[in-house]
């Protein structure tokens, strides 16, 4: 094998890395993150070792390209999204219906779920606070006058992670009518806002009592 | 040994089993070995496996309504009931832990498991909840119901099950701070209707 200087060096075509991204997410599917190996990479991604490795080192470094593709996705979406409907009142909305709609866009993730759920579990539990923090920063502008965030109860991180979690629910657990659930959280939470009353005016605890209804 | 404390040896049994051999390789003497039990004695309870796996979801159920009621019984007051029920909901994994080596070893077997008894956990939620949930205004003005509000508490604490990051065990705090606030600051609850 000829070995290329970096004159000598052919350009593969631009898309390369993407072509391997996309071939490590179908293989990540069918092995799971801890088995899957970099010939597993090159057999889905249909490229030869050298090419494999002119752009990764390793395993590792691979599993990261899939993560960064996974979150530059996520932020897109969440972009085109606002973009379409950019009114504050509607973000929370917008951007939890941007996200129910992720296994669309990851069918390779979406089997992983079904065949490895032990490795989508992992992959979920180590990515979750990479994920939240993506997720606030959507968020964050509407959170930030949400009453569990003026009154210090919760930070918009927190706010963001109790809804994380919601959503990632229906990919996990899966029911008739949960690919809807985001219409569900969101009247909830509009419910709550649109009359909402400016936090300070209002004692804490003065209105939080249940009434007992008779 | 009573009937009772049979019957939940042998699913105790079945339960630590089923993690070492997974569902498919799971048989009846695996599940005598693990439980300490005659052949004999598990045919008297049980005809077969699936038998047994039935049995052990009803009494996962069943376990989760008896630990909530009694986190409730111990503080019944009405402001404490959703961090009450949430944590209790929560504390499930502690109380039995083989639910939680499952959720690990056969997440599949886990997951599916949920999914045919999320209507049935909501439903336990809706008994302890519905008197705390009734009169906030997502239900009052209609666009949600009891049930649905259930099933989101309930979708939070199942995550914090199964994606437990750093913070899952502070997922019931979590709740029930963000509900009190919203609750606090939102419309007014309503005053007595005709």
């Amino acid at each position: 094998m000829r070995h290329l200087g970096y004159r000598g060096r052919v350009q593969p075509p631009p898309d390369t890395a993407d072509v391997i991204v996309e071939g490590a997410m179908r293989a990540l599917a069918r092995h799971g993150t801890s088995r899957v190996s970099m010939t597993d990479i090159c057999r889905e991604a249909r490229v030869s070792r050298g090419t494999l490795y002119r752009y990764f080192s390793n395993r590792e470094d691979v599993l990261d390209a899939v993560n960064r593709r996974i979150a530059s996705t996520m932020r897109s979406s969440f972009d085109e999204a606002i973009a379409a409907d950019p009114r504050p009142e509607a973000r929370l909305r917008v951007v939890l219906h941007a996200m129910i709609g992720f296994p669309q866009q990851f069918p390779h993730m979406t089997r992983l779920i079904e065949h490895e759920p032990s490795s989508a579990l992992a992959f979920l539990s180590r990515e979750m606070p990479r994920l939240v923090t993506t997720l606030t920063e959507y968020l964050e502008p509407i959170f930030e006058t949400a009453p569990p965030v003026v009154d210090g109860l919760l930070s918009p991180e927190q706010l963001s992670e109790i809804f994380q979690r919601l959503i990632t629910s229906t990919f996990l657990i899966p029911t008739p009518g949960s690919e809807r659930l985001d219409e569900r959280i969101s009247d909830m939470w509009d419910s709550f806002m649109t009359t909402t009353r400016p936090p300070k005016q209002v004692r804490a605890r003065s209105t939080a009592r249940p009434r007992i209804s008779a | 040994m009573s009937a009772v404390s049979t019957v939940e040896a042998i699913l105790e049994g079945a339960a630590r089993a089923l993690g070492h051999r997974g569902v498919q390789k799971l048989s009846m003497s695996d599940i005598c070995d693990e439980a300490g039990v005659s052949r004999g004695t598990l045919y008297r309870y049980f005809k077969s496996k699936d038998d047994v796996l039935e049995a052990l979801s009803q009494h996962v159920l069943e376990s989760m309504a008896v630990i909530i009621q009694e986190a409730v019984d111990e503080r019944p007051a009405l402001e404490d009931r959703l961090r009450v029920v949430l944590t209790a909901m929560m504390s499930f994994t502690d109380r039995l832990p083989y639910t939680m080596a499952l959720v690990q070893t056969e997440p599949a077997f886990s997951l599916a498991f949920f999914r045919r008894s999320m209507a049935s956990y909501r439903v336990i939620l809706e008994r302890f909840l519905s008197p705390v949930l009734a009169d906030s205004a997502p239900v009052r003005s209609g666009v949600v119901t009891i049930g649905d509000l259930c099933e989101l508490f309930e979708r939070v604490v199942l995550s914090a099950y199964v994606i437990r990051d750093g913070d899952a065990g502070s997922v019931p705090d979590l709740l029930a701070d963000m509900w009190g606030a919203l609750v606090a600051h939102g419309p007014p609850q309503a005053t007595a209707t005709a």
